[in-house]
């Protein structure tokens, strides 16, 4: 199920808060039961064999946790073992479903290996990436003793399977909600400002982002019989749109709907395309990812310690392993190398460069890469991507034809509501107001609710529209 | 932090969705919508293969979308946002002035054969495709000395860009390309006559719809009477009647524009009584019989263009019963498009027609059919949307 149909917010939504709030039942080992059973069904909507396989993973982790949890004073080996165990039970299945065939696939090119086939019928469960790295996250921080053993079952698969979060994000480690888990208060103020945010979210998602997607749609159709450069440069600005609304607006429901019930989540994302450097852009663009590979996979490798040609080997395994992540597929693969050269290149000396240079510089450098990124990153294949970076500068193509240019004139004002909504400008303005006058606050309720019914409308006349981010 | 704005935020965020599930629950569920004119999706029936394979749970959502209370409010208020934020068009379709609406992407065929996503273009080699489909047609039927015309009736955006503030080029391109393409051939070119008149203001296609108003057909029917060397036999304008039956055709356009404040279309008909005869027509449909060219019960529903001989049928014939030339009129055959529809008014006052849908299987073999029916003349309209999105015609043999 995604947040942003009918289904998730007029059935599943009323009825979760019904049987988390209005009962007589108060105690948190109820509620984290019924965050638990819903969370399944959310899960299970759509495909609900995979539910097993997640159930499993959870399973695993929840037992082996014991181990770890009671080795790792007395024997710090055995506790070890348990964890690698733990680690490799998990990632087997992230690695199957995600990567077999794309390994298979590749294999196949040696010519004595040619006869090799795909897995039939084999789909990506929804949502493994995240919840893999959840539970990789629970197993290791109890290792490093930065955690206590969860003892409940429910309370610990509650935490994996938490709807708002399971299936795009942000990827919640254990030890930041471990304590909620066990103790949290839902109150007035955190369920009205949730529901600001997931408002907010919902028409980041709705009403912008999928804009954004019929323009890349239409424009790449169009590309098809007529190619032009503006039509090309039209589909990457709106692609660059609808990524960062699509998924940041997904973190904002998630943060929302978690605020509700009374957890509280790190935020995901911090105006990313307002960066001024790559380096800058990863610190604010899925937050909760990088922070996942930095203390997971980059500091245990040494990180920046052990010199410099140390840490050019780091930058390049978690970006590799970044861009792998995001998908099996070359593309993927590219994506990750390029932003791992662009950010070793930036650490050796265009950061200070950039440093001296007007700011405008650093902004436009950024956004064009950023761009190019997300050509890779949307682009199906290789050649694809060749094609159209021959497009863009105007390579076997007109510049324009009358239709392209009239349509992008008739979206620019979509395009400033986007550029706008990307930088903290109207959170700032907004926050402003409310501190100056205090009445300003009765916004929030008009503005939530006018949000909710105009998605409404979205929702109730448009094909269906998955998230981005649901795919990985 | 003010708490009473707080308070107000988690009523109205509790609200509303409260309230908008409770309708939901005590809706009656309907099968049919009449704004928009299609079927809707009803509760759908859980099986564990519909559930394991994920058709249910996507048959769910478009029961949820259909069925959402307060539906026909929402897909205007979501029409009414769009041209706010000053796009101008709402699910690909334009409103230009004086409530125009034209619908401006299709899908279309692509060049081998794929049906694409809403595109402004068409492919050259689908069209080339029909060409000589239709090339192929008129040699079988002159060679049976049958005489044989097509008409390929514009979209609405093609007359009227002028009217939506729209590029005018690949309507161009396209109606040249066609014309081009079928120049070998009795291919009878309404778009200049028709584009002509529609910037003169006539109202020779409908606002709401994509089809020509009976205005519009009336001159395409001239423009056929000239084709087959009959213009001594075309009837005046003037020696109609008009009379309007309906002021309130909200037609296919609109269905899918969701401007709900877009004024409604008027459907006439032409009445022609000759004071020499007093004439008799009557329709077959699909062996139904009924007299004259028109079913008016069907002014009650939404699809209010079926008014004209009764919609689409898989045969309908029409003969002269009574009157003068009784049995001794020439026959036709039509092979249409909805197009067809309110051009057989005027047609049938001439010829005696056999009318037969270009998208059925069978009329691949148009000219057999022509010779089997013993037809005199052959007429094809198929509307120049169909004939981008569909095979049908190149397939005549």
């Amino acid at each position: 199920m995604v947040f942003s149909s009918l289904i998730f917010l007029f059935a599943f939504l009323p009825i979760t808060l019904l049987l988390y709030f209005a009962t007589p039942f108060k105690s948190l080992k109820y509620k984290n039961f019924i965050l638990f059973t819903v969370s399944l069904v959310f899960y299970g909507w759509g495909e609900p064999k995979y539910i097993i396989i997640m159930l499993f993973s959870i399973l695993t982790a929840y037992i082996f946790g014991f181990y770890i949890g009671k080795y790792r004073d007395i024997d710090k080996k055995k506790a070890r073992m348990y964890l690698v165990i733990s680690l490799l039970l998990n990632l087997a299945f992230l690695l199957f479903f995600k990567y077999a065939n794309f390994f298979l696939d590749n294999i196949a090119v040696l010519p004595f290996l040619s006869g090799i086939k795909q897995i039939a019928n084999l789909t990506l469960p929804i949502g493994i990436s995240f919840y893999t790295f959840q539970i990789m996250s629970y197993s290791i921080d109890l290792y490093r003793g930065e955690t206590e053993t969860q003892r409940s079952f429910v309370a610990f698969g509650a935490y994996v399977v938490l709807f708002p979060q399971l299936i795009a994000g942000p990827i919640v480690r254990y030890r930041d909600i471990d304590d909620m888990l066990i103790d949290r208060k839902e109150t007035v103020d955190k369920f009205a400002s949730g529901a600001v945010r997931f408002c907010a979210g919902l028409a980041k998602k709705v009403i912008l982002a999928d804009s954004a997607a019929a323009v890349v749609e239409y424009f790449r159709t169009a590309n098809e019989f007529k190619p032009s450069v503006l039509g090309t440069w039209t589909i990457v600005l709106a692609y660059t749109f609808q990524i960062y609304f699509d998924f940041s607006g997904y973190s904002d429901m998630a943060i929302g709907l978690g605020r509700i019930i009374g957890f509280e989540f790190l935020e995901n994302f911090d105006f990313p395309y307002i960066s001024r450097s790559i380096t800058e852009f990863w610190r604010r663009w899925h937050i909760s990812l990088s922070t996942w590979f930095k203390e997971y996979v980059y500091i245990p490798l040494g990180g920046n310690r052990k010199g410099l040609w140390m840490q050019y080997r780091n930058i390049a395994i978690v970006w590799l392993l970044t861009g792998f992540w995001h998908g099996a597929a070359w593309n993927f693969v590219i994506w990750g190398a390029y932003f791992g050269v662009i950010l070793m290149v930036e650490k050796t000396f265009l950061l200070k460069v950039l440093d001296k240079l007007p700011r405008f510089v650093g902004h436009i450098y950024t956004v064009i890469l950023i761009m190019f990124g997300w050509l890779i990153f949307s682009s199906t294949s290789l050649s694809q991507i060749w094609l159209y970076s021959k497009l863009m500068i105007g390579i076997n193509a007109t510049f324009t034809t009358t239709t392209v240019t009239y349509d992008f004139v008739r979206l620019l004002p979509l395009f400033v509501v986007c550029i706008i909504a990307s930088t903290p400008f109207a959170k700032r303005s907004y926050d402003w107001l409310i501190a100056k006058y205090s009445s300003a606050a009765y916004l929030n309720p008009l503005l939530t609710s006018s949000s909710l019914l105009l998605c409404t409308a979205y929702m109730v006349d448009s094909t269906f529209s998955p998230f981005l981010y649901y795919i990985f | 932090m003010n708490k009473k704005a707080n308070i107000i935020t988690l009523f109205v965020f509790v609200g509303i969705i409260a309230l908008l599930s409770v309708l939901f629950v005590f809706k009656k569920d309907e099968s049919f919508s009449e704004q928009e004119n299609r079927d809707l999706q009803t509760l759908p029936k859980i099986t564990s293969e519909t559930l394991f394979n994920g058709t249910y749970s996507k048959q769910i959502n478009s029961y949820f979308a259909d069925q959402f209370p307060l539906r026909d409010f929402f897909v205007g208020m979501k029409g009414t946002s769009e041209l706010a934020m000053l796009k101008g068009e709402n699910n690909g379709v334009l409103f230009g002035d004086d409530g125009y609406l034209a619908v401006r992407s299709f899908s279309v065929l692509d060049d081998n054969g794929k049906l694409t996503n809403p595109t402004d273009y068409y492919s050259e080699k689908v069209l080339s495709a029909h060409f000589k489909g239709l090339k192929k047609l008129q040699s079988n039927l002159n060679a049976q000395e049958i005489e044989f015309a097509v008409i390929i009736p514009p979209r609405t955006i093609d007359l009227a860009t002028w009217k939506l503030n729209f590029p005018s080029d690949n309507s161009l391109e396209l109606q040249s390309f066609i014309g081009e393409g079928l120049k070998d051939i009795n291919y009878i070119d309404i778009f200049p006559m028709l584009k002509e008149k529609f910037e003169n203001d006539e109202y020779v296609y409908y606002r709401t719809d994509h089809h020509y108003t009976s205005l519009g057909a009336y001159y395409t029917y001239c423009e056929v009477m000239r084709q087959y060397c009959m213009e001594d036999d075309i009837i005046p304008l003037s020696d109609f009647e008009v009379k309007v039956v309906s002021e309130e055709f909200y037609g296919t356009t609109w269905s899918k524009a969701g401007f709900k404040f877009v004024e409604p279309d008027q459907i006439c008909y032409f009445d022609y009584k000759n004071s020499d005869e007093v004439s008799e027509y009557t329709t077959i449909k699909d062996g139904v019989s009924f007299k004259g060219f028109y079913d008016f019960l069907l002014l009650d529903t939404k699809d209010k263009y079926s008014f004209f001989i009764g919609g689409i049928s898989k045969l309908t014939t029409i003969t002269k019963t009574s009157g003068n030339e009784v049995g001794t009129r020439p026959k036709m055959l039509l092979a249409k498009d909805s197009f067809g529809l309110s051009l057989v008014p005027f047609l049938a006052l001439h010829f005696d027609l056999e009318i037969v849908n270009v998208a059925d299987e069978e009329i691949k073999f148009l000219s057999n059919i022509a010779t089997k029916k013993n037809c005199d003349y052959v007429l094809v309209v198929y509307n120049t949307e169909n004939l981008i999105s569909t095979k049908y015609i190149a397939a005549f043999h």
